[in-house]
């Protein structure tokens, strides 16, 4: 998903759309911040 | 399978296919013209949920680093953006896509929300219990 929106963005950057390349480029960052915060171990306990 | 199109085909494997083929150099495969197709159709509901849930996209996008096709990237443009527009609108068991998740990946069904809500759930009681105390001995892991 997050792959998918990246590629939009750039696509619509080179088309000079840069409307749908900001909503897709926020798209990107939402998906990448929600999935990588859930896989975040918890600190080691020794 | 419910989800198949034509001649029983299903996309669960195209992002992956599309994407290793831009490595092949032999013009007898139209690569273009086939994700041309692809992207230009419009399948039904269940067919799109498993292409919402496939980087095609994303192997579009690989593809022109490969061949810097740009003409061909931004003429799909308008498909790619649809596709992901008609799979967010047009099936509530798609309204997920897109980060609605806590993790931000595309389940296709309720059931499997639910899957994800109630592992959120466990996982956070087991965060919030005591956990075992381990000796510094990482190779065993053995509890103290």
């Amino acid at each position: 998903m997050f792959a998918n929106a990246r590629a939009i963005a750039v696509a619509a950057r080179l088309a000079g759309r840069l409307d749908l390349a900001a909503e897709f480029d926020k798209r990107a960052a939402e998906i990448k911040n929600l999935l990588q915060k859930p896989c975040g171990t918890p600190p080691a306990i020794f | 399978m419910p989800h198949a199109g034509a001649f029983n085909t299903i996309s669960c494997a195209v992002g992956h296919h599309l994407a290793e083929g831009r490595w092949v150099r032999t013009s007898a495969i139209s690569m273009n013209t086939q994700l041309s197709g692809f992207a230009s159709q419009r399948p039904n509901s269940a067919t799109l949920s498993q292409i919402i849930a496939v980087r095609f996209a994303d192997a579009v996008y690989e593809r022109f680093l490969v061949n810097h096709d740009r003409e061909f990237l931004i003429n799909l443009l308008d498909d790619l953006v649809s596709i992901i527009a008609h799979g967010n609108a047009s099936d509530d068991s798609l309204t997920v896509c897109f980060g609605s998740t806590m993790s931000g990946m595309a389940w296709k069904n309720p059931s499997a929300v639910r899957a994800e809500k109630e592992y959120q759930a466990d996982d956070q009681q087991l965060h919030v219990r005591e956990r075992p105390r381990y000796c510094g001995c990482r190779s065993t892991g053995r509890a103290t």
